[in-house]
């Protein structure tokens, strides 16, 4: 029943379809996701397509997943088309097609998302709204083409991963992410407003590491005084870079990429990891990048 | 545009041109707690905080916590719009509405 399909397998299908009929060519990306909804469904789900992919000035409102009114067939997307940037209303179409492919029938009446959705990614998310989230960034950003614009073991630039986000048509945040989940290197994004940090992502090798924040159900984190989240008045053109010792961020130097995002009103801050901890232990080894993948391959093969 | 307590804290604040600080000193309450209020939305907030910061602010607590235009029974039962409905404005649902009444013929 493909009614059981996970996120990640609607996205597989869907990428390895759209690597058949583009191949490498330039028009691979960005996903042109309304013609993709509307053709898609349309041989799949014939009798219950998206028959409506349609965007509108529309404040307080991001977008929603409608069923169409008594007398026509399918679905419709509606889209606030006034979202100042691009990249969230392709996000935003995804994750209503995400919801189609997923939910539909389990919300017979349709599904309405309201706005930061991005913002608030990995707090107080109902599972339905990160399982749309995961459909669309699988969707939009496949981690065998995102592989070969950053390679798993470099280290980018805030500007590298803006170059991907335009590549795939996704906000920077939303491209982080995705690097996020695929990198090799201990790295943390961290957003912040006002001095607190609203939330944070780390790389699996940051958190297993110990390098995060938790933010849910916690009073708030300041970001540390010595960091550029905390001093703006540093960044030129609301960007900047610095190196922080081992008193800022973690308890071990960091490297801070930051952009103060006017549009929305925060702060982004990439930090940059040491390949690896030295513990008393492994001090002696001799190649560090060897004794953490062993590490790793021994706690996740364990068990 | 969006109703939530912390949304309007945070624009009278800054329309006052108050930094956190500033109203937190303002009201007796830590910088972290009026932080929290602005992004977090907490569930119970402190009636009593919320009274003075409402007075700093020249505002009213009914107006704080006002979550917008009531939604009254005839659109509540429109299932398709009862989601998150009190946080869009009337214009934003009319057009909606009639988006999906006419469903362009696109399909």
């Amino acid at each position: 029943m493909t009614e059981n399909f996970s996120p990640q397998r609607w996205a597989n299908t869907l990428t390895l379809l759209l690597n058949s009929v583009h191949g490498a060519a330039a028009e691979r990306f960005p996903v042109k996701v309304p013609d993709l909804a509307k053709e898609y469904s349309r041989h799949r789900f014939p009798d219950d397509p998206v028959s409506l992919v349609a965007g509108d000035t529309l404040p307080t409102f991001d977008g929603a997943l409608y069923k169409a009114p008594p007398g026509k067939k399918g679905w419709g997307i509606i889209y606030n088309k006034a979202i100042a940037s691009p990249g969230r209303i392709n996000f935003t179409i995804a994750h209503e097609f995400g919801h189609y492919l997923l939910h539909r029938l389990r919300f017979p009446d349709g599904l309405e998302c309201g706005q930061q959705d991005m913002i608030r990614w990995d707090s107080e998310y109902r599972q339905i709204e990160a399982q749309a989230n995961e459909f669309a960034s699988s969707v939009l950003m496949p981690l065998d083409d995102f592989r070969r614009q950053i390679d798993a073991k470099a280290k980018p630039t805030l500007g590298d991963l803006g170059g991907c986000a335009e590549r795939y048509g996704v906000s920077l945040v939303a491209a982080t992410l995705r690097w996020l989940q695929y990198t090799e290197r201990r790295s943390v994004m961290v957003v912040s407003r006002d001095g607190f940090i609203l939330w944070a992502r780390s790389s699996t090798a940051a958190l297993r590491t110990g390098a995060y924040f938790k933010t849910v159900g916690r009073p708030p984190i300041p970001v540390p005084v010595a960091s550029l989240a905390a001093q703006p008045e540093l960044m030129e053109k609301s960007r900047g870079q610095m190196a922080h010792d081992d008193d800022v961020w973690f308890a071990e130097p960091c490297e801070e990429i930051a952009l103060a995002s006017d549009q929305y009103d925060f702060t982004i801050s990439l930090l940059h990891l040491e390949r690896v901890i030295r513990t008393s232990r492994f001090d002696e080894a001799e190649d560090d990048e060897d004794t953490f993948d062993l590490m790793t391959r021994r706690r996740t093969s364990g068990n | 545009m969006q109703n939530t307590l912390g949304e309007k804290l945070r624009r009278l604040r800054k329309d006052k041109g108050y930094t956190l600080d500033k109203l937190a000193e303002l009201t007796e309450s830590s910088k972290s707690y009026i932080w929290e209020l602005e992004n977090k939305n907490p569930p119970r907030p402190s009636a009593e905080k919320l009274a003075k910061i409402a007075e700093k602010l020249d505002t009213t607590i009914e107006f704080l916590l006002d979550e917008g235009e009531g939604v009254s029974e005839e659109e509540a039962t429109d299932a398709q719009f009862y989601r998150q409905y009190r946080k869009m404005d009337s214009s934003t649902k009319e057009k909606i509405r009639r988006m999906v009444k006419l469903w362009g013929d696109d399909a």
